[in-house]
């Protein structure tokens, strides 16, 4: 018998698996230690989190938590435009964090069977949204004075990334990395193709060569319509792609690409249900992705602990 | 090619400083600020949309040619207030209560402002009672509210409520829109109007000002 772990493992190699996999064999792992997750309010770790969700970001910016929607946004953007991002961009220190020490106080939370998991909140697009707005941001992309500073600005931050994962793989043993990155509009891209293989894809390809140089796994959250970038999304190499249900036909994506792809598939629930509609939502999942290599996630925060238990049973049966 | 046209394919491009410089050469000629900015910005604006309502160009091009036209209207706003030249009319814009996304939202606005309409913008995180009022405050005609999430699209129901307890129903519209919204949904909430993309909004904004 495989641990949750090992199951996850061998799906990623193409390996013969012992059961669907699903998010609940993983186990995040978002120390408060990082900024950045109490910025974004996603602490994941041994200790209860007790302190105030937002304020800085490890690069200083400033972000609003709401609990209602359960999620931050930034509040004020560090540059006035990226040609400053040199001049005024300090990067995090990460000799600064003493990462023995917290792999010390969550020793007990990271003895797991399950597959360790973390996850980077800004990909490179959505970290210049954060500096300078997500206008400034998407022109920047295609105005020829501004590019050359964005493609800087883009390698420095895929090197600090690539630090940052080896860190967490190598005090945590982090095997799983998210980043986020949405590229796509509720009907399209946010961007045409073109502007993303320039701009974007040099970046996400190195990103995925370092993560996988590691022996780790990539996922890329990336919302929207972004259908038409799932064979660059492959190309690229990540390892899985998760995004948006109601933008994409995520079911016609897996036919289409599942032979060589592994899709995110997600049960949702995002106000509370019953035992039986959760057991019904899960098993229409399942009949559906029925002969198909997919990771099941749970989605929308309202399944309850008990839900999630019967979901990782139901699986054990596939 | 008139300098109109040249204007309109300027913004199309998104060359703000030619927009700008041709913009000056007609009123240097004696064109009207009005004919500059219904015949000339208008129409590239327009052509903008439609090429973005067909993926035919994305948001970053948007945006350059939100900035060109801007830079355009910029020029010829005191001169149509001398002259009396009016907007369409005012919409204000938000996205509901509890929902944080705003690019949609910001899309939109630009496409309303492309089509001559003055948007008063709310910001994210707006309750129901808060569109209300900036819509007494600023006479406006229109009330554009967007969700992303499902968690937060019953807000917009508040927004329809809020306008409904105002007594204020009868003097606005009130625009919906938002990646889980749906047609259906307007309806079962009562609000005037649906539209999928942000250029469709902006035409119908466009209709409701004209009709």
């Amino acid at each position: 018998m495989y641990t949750p772990r090992e199951n996850l493992m061998h799906f990623f190699r193409n390996e013969p698996v012992e059961w669907k996999p699903i998010s609940t064999d993983m186990l995040n792992f978002l120390p408060e230690v990082v900024p950045e997750y109490v910025a974004r309010g996603t602490v994941a770790q041994q200790k209860p989190f007790t302190g105030q969700y937002g304020g800085p970001d490890w690069f200083g910016v400033n972000w609003y938590y709401d609990p209602v929607a359960r999620g931050s946004m930034e509040t004020m953007h560090l540059l006035d435009d990226i040609s400053e991002w040199e001049e005024k961009v300090v990067f995090p220190d990460l000799d600064a964090i003493d990462w023995e020490n917290c792999a010390r106080e969550n020793a007990e939370y990271l003895n797991t069977d399950k597959l360790i998991c973390t996850t980077v909140y800004s990909g490179i697009f959505e970290r210049l949204i954060s500096m300078i707005g997500f206008e400034d941001a998407a022109v920047a992309l295609i105005d020829e004075e501004q590019q050359e500073d964005v493609h800087a600005f883009f390698e420095r931050l895929t090197d600090f990334y690539i630090e940052y994962i080896k860190r967490m793989h190598k005090y945590f043993n982090v095997e799983f990395v998210t980043v986020h990155d949405d590229w796509g509009t509720q009907d399209s891209l946010i961007f045409s193709e073109e502007s993303h293989k320039e701009m974007i894809e040099p970046y996400v390809r190195k990103l995925i060569k370092a993560v996988h140089d590691e022996g780790m796994v990539y996922d890329l959250h990336s919302c929207g319509k972004i259908d038409k970038l799932i064979p660059t999304i492959i190309d690229m190499g990540a390892d899985t792609w998760r995004g948006q249900e109601t933008a994409v036909n995520k079911y016609e994506l897996v036919k289409k690409y599942g032979n060589h792809f592994k899709f995110t598939v997600v049960v949702r629930a995002d106000e509370p249900v019953d035992d039986d509609n959760a057991r019904k939502k899960m098993q229409e999942l399942l009949n559906t992705y029925k002969d198909d290599r997919v990771l099941i996630a749970i989605g929308g925060g309202a399944f309850t602990p008990s839900q999630r238990n019967m979901f990782e049973k139901m699986v054990r049966k596939t | 090619m008139s300098i109109l046209t040249e204007i309109g394919e300027a913004l199309e491009r998104g060359k703000r400083k030619q927009v700008v410089a041709l913009v000056k050469q007609a009123l240097e000629e004696g064109m009207e600020p009005q004919k500059v900015l219904t015949e000339g910005l208008l129409p590239g604006m327009d052509a903008v949309g439609i090429k973005f309502r067909n993926n035919e160009i994305f948001v970053p091009e948007v945006l350059v040619a939100a900035r060109a036209m801007s830079a355009g209207t910029e020029i010829l706003k005191p001169l149509l207030a001398e002259t009396g030249g009016t907007s369409l009319g005012k919409a204000v814009i938000g996205t509901v209560k509890g929902d944080l996304h705003d690019i949609g939202k910001n899309l939109v606005k630009m496409m309303l402002e492309g089509k001559g309409i003055d948007v008063v913008d709310l910001g994210v995180d707006v309750s129901g009672d808060a569109f209300v009022q900036a819509a007494i405050e600023n006479e406006a005609q229109i009330i554009c509210c967007s969700a992303l999430l499902t968690t937060t699209m019953n807000s917009i129901g508040d927004v329809v409520k809020a306008a409904q307890d105002a007594g204020i129903r009868d003097k606005v519209k009130i625009m919906i829109g938002g990646a889980p919204v749906t047609q259906e949904f307007c309806d079962s909430i009562g609000a005037d109007y649906y539209t999928v993309d942000a250029a469709s909004a902006a035409i119908c904004a466009a209709e409701i000002l004209t009709a």
